[in-house]
């Protein structure tokens, strides 16, 4: 019990330190950022312009994708209650008002991602009752550009 | 938990005489590791899933055509002795697994295995009282 205290600690931020708009939704457990593709979006001229604009060459790009970032890992609580408040502190970030929540995200070693918006938040199995409450998950955050 | 030559040994309303000991092994099933991207090793250990085995070794002194009926549940309670002279009790709820006979020069043993049961899947399967 007492190495597992002094990793996490009971309240507040311990050993994982990534933060999305500020807050600690993940620090409970550990978890990985997994960082997506980045990429330009890329036609081929004679699709933008037409069939016969020229003979095939060249391309033309119209931007760049969106940047999306996927968190791993498991949320972990001493009590029902206290998993349930991690979990639905999550859930949170994905309500929609008048557009996503949009902030920046940090991972464990001070990596950023600015304009990030959580749309997706999975749980990976049922809720492990063993030594202490836990839930695997899976987050994936994007850059909306729109 | 290993039991050497229990005091008595009783599963439901039956005396299982002559037992040579009696085990209770823990097994794991379904272990979590997750690991962070600190580093290599797992941040995160835990075992949700956990089986209560039991053991029980008995001497059989001749023909014994009474044996317990697999999936058959009960109370199974050992009265363990210590060293100080204490008596302990030792209770599992657990349901009957398997039953084999074995033979040898030295003599017979019947080995029945069980399984370990909690009605409401938190309370721990075995309670030891007394001493």
């Amino acid at each position: 019990m007492g190495g597992f205290e002094a990793v996490w600690g009971v309240a507040g931020k311990g050993a994982w330190m990534s933060e999305f708009r500020g807050n600690d939704l993940f620090g409970s457990g550990p978890h990985r950022f997994i960082a997506g593709e980045r990429a330009l979006v890329v036609i081929p001229l004679w699709v933008a312009s037409g069939v016969g604009f020229d003979d095939g060459e060249g391309s033309v790009a119209l931007g760049n994708r969106e940047v999306t970032v996927t968190v791993q890992g498991v949320l972990v609580a001493s009590s029902e209650s206290a998993l349930r408040t991690l979990r639905e502190d999550v859930e949170a970030e994905t309500v929609y008002g008048v557009g996503p929540l949009r902030g920046t995200l940090e991972d464990n070693h001070g990596r950023e991602w600015a304009g990030m918006s959580l749309v997706r938040y999975q749980e990976t199995g049922a809720v492990r009752r063993g030594r202490r409450w836990s839930v695997g998950y899976e987050a994936l955050f994007r850059q909306i550009t729109s | 938990m290993l039991i050497v030559g229990p005091g008595e040994v009783r599963f439901g309303g039956r005396v299982w005489a002559r037992v040579s000991w009696v085990s209770v092994a823990q097994e794991g099933e379904g272990v979590v590791a997750e690991w962070g991207d600190e580093g290599p090793h797992a941040a995160f250990v835990d075992v949700p899933r956990r089986r209560v085995d039991i053991e029980v070794v008995q001497e059989v002194a001749g023909t014994d055509l009474v044996d317990p009926e697999l999936g058959e549940r009960e109370d199974l309670v050992v009265l363990a002795r210590s060293a100080g002279g204490a008596t302990r009790t030792v209770r599992v709820d657990a349901v009957v697994r398997s039953v084999r006979h074995e033979v040898s020069a030295r003599g017979a043993t019947r080995r029945v295995r069980l399984i370990g049961v909690s009605e409401d899947g938190s309370d721990d399967p075995v309670a030891v009282t007394g001493g």
